[in-house]
Formats: C-alpha cells, sequence, structure tokens
C-alpha cells in the first residue's frame, strides 16, 4: 500500500510539477528573448513553445529517478513559481518596448 | 526486493514498465488511428463510393463550378470555402453554412460541376483522423489532453527503453519467432523500437509540437498579453477585418486564384479558397497555397479584397516559424509522393508493433506471478490490452462493414447514417473489452479469429455494396479502392497465421518445461538485457 503510494505520487508529482516547471520556463523564455535579442515576439514564441517539450522531457528523465524528494520538491516548485514570476513580470514590459517601436 | 538502492537502469527500467503499463492502450490507440490517417483518404474514396472519381481535370473554375452551388445551396452572408482537388482527392471539397445555420461540406464532382449525394459517413478523414488526436472525447477537451499526455509519455519511453537496452546493436539482428511468446515478443519489441527510433520520436514531437498553442500556451499569452488575435496574426498571418454592413459584390475569384499563384512564382498551385463576408462591400478572399510538393505544412496564404481584388495582405514565414511548419508537415504528410507515405505507414506499423508487443511482454512475464498471489493486475492490464489492440481492429473492421452494409440515409431515433457507423464502432469495441473481461487469454485469439473473418468480409461488402471489385477499380482509374480491398485482405491473412499460432501456443505446460529459463521471472524483473 505504501509503494502504491510512494509511485502514485512520484508520478503525480512528475508529470503535474514538471508540466509546471517546463511551461514557466518556456513562458520566462518567450518573454526575455524579444528584450534581449531582436528575435522577434512571434519567432521567440514558437522557439520556447517547442523547447519547452524538450525541458519537459528531461525534468521528467530526472524527476522519475531522483531518490531526494525535497530537491525535487524545490526544484519544481521553485523554478515553477521563479520563472512564471519572471514571464508575469516581463510581459507588460515587451507590450511596452513594443508598442514604442522597440 | 532487498534494501539495496536500485541502480539508475533499474529506476529507469521500472519507469518504462509503469509508463508503458498505463498508457499502452491509449498509445496503440492513436498509433494505430495515426498509421491509418496515413491514407485517410483513400479510406474516404473506399467509405464514399460516390467519391471514387478518376483523377480531376487540371483546370478548375471555382467561378463556374463552385459559385452557383453556394448562390443555390448556402446563407447569402456567410463564410465559405473550397479546396481544390489534390492527386489523392479528386473532387472539390465545399464547406459553407446552410439556410438553417447549419455547417455543411459537400463534394463537387470538377469535371461536370454537381454536387455529389451526401455520402452519409464520416469517412478517415472525418472519423479516423480526428480519433487519433482528440480520441472523440471533445468534453473539457479531455481527448487533446490525454493524447498530449501519451506523447510525452512516448518520448520517455523511448528514451529509457534506449537506457535500459544494454546489448542495442547486438539485439538489432535478432528475431526468433519460433520461440515462446514472451522471448519472440522480446525480440520484436527491440527490433520494432530500435529500427523505427527516429520515426516514434519525431512522431511524437511533431504531435505535440502540431498544438503548441494549446499545450504551452503560457509563452504566447505572456508574450502576446493573452490576445490571441495578436498572436495568429502575427505567427500564422492570418488577416481579417470586419465587415462594412454595406452591400458589395464579388469579383471573379479564378483571377485571384491566378493573381496569387503568380506571385507565388513558377509552379505553385493554390490548395484552397475562403470567402469571408460575401455580400458584404468589406469581403476579404483568401487563397492558401499547396504545400503538397514539399514537406513543410507552409500554409503561405494572400488576402484580397472581394470586389476590387486590390492586395490586402500576403504572409511569409520567418525561420523560426518555418522550423515549426515543418515539423508539422512531417507529421501530417500531406505532401503527394507515394514511396514516402508508404513508409511512413510502415512506421506506423512498427509503432503499433512495439506498443503491442511491449504490452505482451508486461503480460506474459506477469501472469504466473500474479495467478499465484491472487493480484488482479494481470486481469485488468489484458482486457485493456485485448480491447486496445485487436479491439479497436474488430472495432474499426465492424466500422467499414457498416460503412457498405447501411442504407442511404439510414436512421435510428435521430442518429443519421454517419452518427450509426460510430455507433456500430463503439458498440463492437465495448463487446470486445467483454470478450476480454470474461474470457481472459482465450480473447486475444477470439478477436484474432473474428479479425480473420471481419477483413474479407468488408472486401466482400465492398464488392456487393458498389461492384467495385479490385479488377475494376483499377479499370476505373481508382487503384485506391483495390488497395485498400488489398490491404484488407492482407490483415485479414495476418490475422488468420495468427489465430492458428495462438492456438498452437495454448498448451503452455510443455513448452514451460522445455524453456523453463525464459518462462521464470523473478517478481518485477524485465529480461531487457
Amino acid at each position: 500500500m505504501k509503494r502504491a503510494f510512494a509511485i502514485i505520487a512520484r508520478a503525480v508529482v512528475a508529470v503535474l510539477g514538471g508540466y509546471a516547471l517546463s511551461a514557466g520556463l518556456s513562458a520566462a523564455l518567450a518573454v526575455t528573448l524579444p528584450l534581449v535579442s531582436s528575435l522577434p515576439k512571434s519567432e521567440s514564441v514558437l522557439l520556447a513553445s517547442m523547447l519547452g517539450f524538450v525541458i519537459y522531457l528531461l525534468v521528467l528523465l530526472w524527476v522519475l529517478v531522483e531518490r531526494r524528494v525535497v530537491l525535487v520538491l524545490a526544484v519544481l516548485g521553485g523554478g515553477a513559481l521563479l520563472s512564471s514570476g519572471v514571464a508575469y513580470w516581463l510581459s507588460p514590459l515587451l507590450a511596452a518596448t513594443q508598442l514604442a517601436g522597440g | 526486493m532487498g534494501e539495496r538502492t536500485p541502480s539508475l537502469r533499474q529506476s529507469y527500467s521500472a519507469v518504462h514498465t509503469w509508463a508503458g503499463v498505463v498508457l499502452g492502450g491509449v498509445l496503440f490507440a492513436i498509433f494505430f488511428m495515426g498509421t491509418l490517417s496515413v491514407f485517410d483518404r483513400e479510406i474516404d474514396r473506399w467509405m464514399m463510393p460516390g467519391t471514387r472519381l478518376p483523377d480531376a481535370p487540371a483546370a478548375i473554375s471555382i467561378d463556374r463550378q463552385v459559385r452557383p452551388l453556394i448562390a443555390q445551396l448556402a446563407a447569402a452572408d456567410k463564410q465559405w470555402s473550397v479546396s481544390l482537388p489534390t492527386e489523392r482527392t479528386p473532387t472539390l471539397l465545399v464547406r459553407y453554412q446552410d439556410a438553417e445555420g447549419k455547417n455543411v461540406s459537400r463534394h463537387v464532382d470538377p469535371s461536370t460541376g454537381t454536387a455529389i449525394a451526401d455520402q452519409g459517413t464520416l469517412g478517415g478523414t472525418g472519423f479516423i483522423f480526428p480519433f487519433h488526436f482528440r480520441l472523440h472525447l471533445s468534453w473539457l477537451d479531455l481527448g487533446l489532453w490525454l493524447v498530449g499526455l501519451a506523447g510525452m509519455a512516448m518520448m520517455l519511453l523511448l528514451v529509457t527503453g534506449v537506457i535500459i537496452h544494454v546489448r542495442i546493436f547486438r539485439d538489432f539482428f535478432t528475431f526468433r519467432p519460433k520461440k515462446p511468446l514472451q522471448r519472440s515478443s522480446l525480440d520484436l519489441h527491440n527490433l520494432a523500437g530500435v529500427l523505427g527510433l527516429p520515426f516514434h520520436f519525431m512522431m511524437a514531437l511533431s504531435g505535440l509540437v502540431i498544438f503548441f498553442s494549446l499545450y504551452m500556451p503560457w509563452t504566447w499569452k505572456a508574450a502576446y498579453q493573452g490576445d490571441n488575435a495578436a498572436f495568429t496574426a502575427d505567427t500564422f498571418g492570418n488577416f481579417r477585418r470586419p465587415a462594412l454592413k454595406a452591400p458589395g459584390s464579388l469579383g471573379s475569384i479564378d483571377a485571384l486564384v491566378a493573381e496569387a499563384e503568380r506571385r507565388w512564382g513558377e509552379g505553385s498551385r493554390a490548395s484552397f479558397v475562403r470567402i469571408a463576408n460575401p455580400t458584404d462591400a468589406a469581403s476579404v478572399v483568401e487563397v492558401r497555397r499547396s504545400g503538397s510538393k514539399e514537406v513543410s505544412l507552409s500554409r503561405e496564404q494572400i488576402y484580397f479584397d472581394g470586389a476590387s481584388g486590390q492586395l490586402l495582405s500576403t504572409y511569409e514565414s520567418k525561420p523560426v516559424a518555418r522550423v515549426q511548419r515543418f515539423l508539422s508537415g512531417i507529421h501530417f504528410t500531406q505532401f503527394d509522393d507515394w514511396a514516402l507515405r508508404w513508409l511512413y505507414f510502415l512506421g506506423g506499423i512498427s509503432g503499433c508493433v512495439l506498443i503491442a508487443t511491449g504490452l505482451l511482454i508486461w503480460l506474459e512475464s506477469r501472469r504466473k506471478q500474479h495467478a499465484r498471489e491472487g493480484l488482479a493486475g494481470v486481469r485488468v492490464v489484458e482486457a485493456i490490452a485485448v480491447s486496445a489492440v485487436p479491439g479497436i481492429m474488430v472495432a474499426t473492421l465492424a466500422f467499414f462493414i457498416a460503412n457498405r452494409c447501411l442504407p442511404a440515409g439510414a436512421s435510428i431515433a435521430s442518429e443519421g447514417r454517419a452518427d450509426l457507423e460510430m455507433w456500430v464502432f463503439y458498440i463492437v469495441w465495448l463487446g470486445t473489452f467483454a470478450d476480454a473481461w470474461l474470457r481472459a487469454r482465450a480473447a486475444w485469439r477470439d478477436q484474432a479469429w473474428t479479425i480473420a473473418a471481419l477483413a474479407p468480409l468488408a472486401v466482400l461488402a465492398n464488392w456487393l455494396s458498389t461492384g467495385d471489385h479490385p479488377l475494376r477499380a483499377l479499370e476505373r482509374g481508382v487503384p485506391v479502392v483495390a488497395g485498400m480491398d488489398a490491404l484488407l485482405a492482407l490483415t485479414g491473412g495476418v490475422a488468420f497465421w495468427t489465430a492458428r499460432r495462438l492456438g498452437r501456443a495454448s498448451v503452455p505446460a510443455r513448452s514451460a518445461q522445455r524453456t523453463p529459463a525464459v518462462l521464470a521471472t523473478a517478481p518485477g524483473g524485465e529480461r531487457h538485457a
């Protein structure tokens, strides 16, 4: 019973937490790239989205075999929060620079 | 299981097993329907006999062949569109909204300009293809999300499969069909996996990439502040403008198509034309370019003012967008190349074999242990595996036979003919699950025999209902119908061979004595070495 719980818990954390981290990282990338380079917004969105799937795969490959539970939760939770925070706060900045013709 | 921490390889082996057992059934359904979808338009010709026309004439006139039909059948002020004939689709496909506001699509014979009678079926493009990416679970987009999860799981399974596969090069050349089921399944699993590895991985990744705006939406939501219209306009060149609410006339569409083809360059063809707000002064004619000579799903389009023919907007994709279109094109296979199409079909079959043998390996390696310990695992997974693998094939064959046997205009309790065909599919599928649950291991044999019987029946049903037996189909200039019959016959043959072999293999005691090393497995043990 304990083993079943452990397996299900790991799967849920990996699938949902990994998705949250990948989504956050790709969103942050999508917003940051046009601000620091000459890459147009649409190109940045496409690149970040496609990379998002690859990032998710790599995260899954790590989380599913990593034994240090605290590390996994910290990286997934902290990383998702941090990266989506970056995306959230930079988003209006990107809109402003685009309007200004930046 | 001792207290020793499992090695990395053992951990990945557990991941591979769990992901495979939990999602194997869904993955097979996706891969099976996907493999059929490679020939979805050919399946359409088989399921819609009215569209079994020889190749369309080279010169198509939308003004002469489509506009009179639209004037007659469609609500005048609503958007309508026409897909031009291709090498694989000999008809014009017209989409419009009728007077009652219902969306209608009709095939039109390009040599006569007459609408072909409603075939009363969804066909390959309407049932089999959408099943592949949506599982017909539209509620809350559950189907799309499940397929997305399965796509990620597929990549995970492939990578972990390589990690746990030690002798990957030596096993490349090993296939021992005469050995007991578990050993030959493993050989076939490894072979299908290794041979098709780039294909399987690219199909999973490209499938996800197609739907990036659904699966990874926070990229465009963050970059475009949630403005979807701005995002699609920027990224895909979608152009729209509001109606002026003043009457207007529509000029020659053929002239606009010709102008678009001139702009795109020598040898380019239009594939699709859409008219927005046709009776308005601000009508827009969208002409889309055919990408049938290339892999990429390029979708370049030009927008014209409907009345004056003035150019409103063109779209040329940027570098990263071209990568996304190329990856989408790799998955969508809309190119005109038969050799490549057949390779995709064979690749898809290898993927189906990969997933099916994976499930078989798990079942055979756990069977004795679960029976001994009274665990339900094997029984449940077996029921799912049997209905997912031979079961879905039985249901699809029943679907084809119903398509040929249901009378035109058939209807039961307001479910039209197309809906009735789907009912047949789902009821038969449920039946295969019941068979699997009740008969357990014997169900594999039951359903192999059922496939062996239904497949030639489908060929017969086509012959009797349309008169297009293979030789006549070739004579009439519709070889794809003969092709479908041939594949059905081949399926029946393989199912027959499998059923015979399963019948012989159901003498487990003797083979167990001969090869105890293979059949006796440690709990949770996989023999991937």
